[in-house]
């Protein structure tokens, strides 16, 4: 019998904007997560991002169970390619759609899961 | 419930609700950290290291709570505070900055004073007092701050309305 992954989607915000955003950003962000979670932490929860919105903002995906520890690490990495910024978790949802309407309201006050 | 948070600048309202917060208090602007109580129109937190000049302070109307400076707790203030109604407030911000070596002994820290506030029925805030954006947590992220070092606490009583 074959199960669905069953994931969490975190939309985050950087405090700065991330230009040139992509492979060189996302394998330093994963970095970051993997250096605060430890392997064995990297592989229960097998972070990836999974969509870019705009220069600042992206959606992280993670094992469910895991996206507290995501949340934590994201929250620890101060410095990325010799920039200082900070993250900010938005919302977590089990789908990237609820992300979205999120996204198409910027301003409003968001959900806190 | 209604989230707020103090930091040491000016944060957008439209940041400080996208993560999740009502109001940001900035300070010297909605609330006054001091060293002693003086007579000002804002609210004042009292911050140091002394407990004696700490108590003294917690007896003013106008402070509405304490920091301890260096995280080192004074059961003996924790009582006064609880038993004047005021907050022990437990500042992040600059625990998600430290290095990793030290991150263990900081959480132990503050888990001491957090335990401290608990035990002595004391109101206690968590608060990032952010000096940049970079230091800045949302609600989400306090919350779980909160319970890496609160571990067998109630966290969600420790997040909220700060003033």
């Amino acid at each position: 019998m074959i199960t669905k992954p069953k994931n969490r989607y975190i939309l985050v915000e950087s405090s700065v904007p991330l230009e040139g955003r992509g492979r060189t950003y996302d394998s330093a962000i994963l970095g970051g997560v993997a250096a605060e979670i430890g392997s064995l932490g990297f592989v229960k929860a097998n972070p990836r991002i999974v969509r870019w919105i705009g220069d600042n903002r992206f959606i992280i995906r993670s094992n469910r169970g895991t996206e507290r520890d995501i949340v934590l690490a994201l929250s620890f990495i101060k410095r990325i390619n010799g920039r200082d910024l900070g993250f900010y978790t938005i919302q977590t949802s089990g789908t990237i759609r609820k992300l979205g309407s999120v996204r198409r309201r910027p301003g409003s006050l968001a959900k806190v899961a | 419930m209604r989230y707020t948070d103090i930091a040491y600048f000016g944060v957008r309202d439209s940041l400080a609700k996208r993560i999740g917060y009502d109001k940001i208090y900035v300070v010297g602007k909605d609330i006054e950290i001091v060293s002693r109580a003086c007579p000002t129109s804002l609210p004042q937190i009292v911050i140091g290291n002394d407990p004696g000049t700490l108590i003294g302070a917690l007896k003013s109307p106008d402070v509405i709570g304490v920091i301890f400076e260096s995280d080192e707790l004074s059961k003996n203030v924790v009582e006064k505070a609880s038993e004047l109604k005021k907050t022990v407030f437990v500042p992040v911000g600059g625990f998600t900055k430290t290095v990793v070596e030290e991150r263990g002994r900081r959480a132990g820290r503050l888990r001491k004073i957090m335990n401290s506030a608990h035990a002595l029925g004391a109101r206690m805030r968590i608060v990032t007092m952010a000096d940049s954006e970079s230091s800045l947590l949302s609600v989400n992220q306090l919350r779980e701050v909160g319970r890496l070092i609160f571990e067998n606490g109630d966290v969600d009583g420790t997040i909220g309305e700060v003033l």
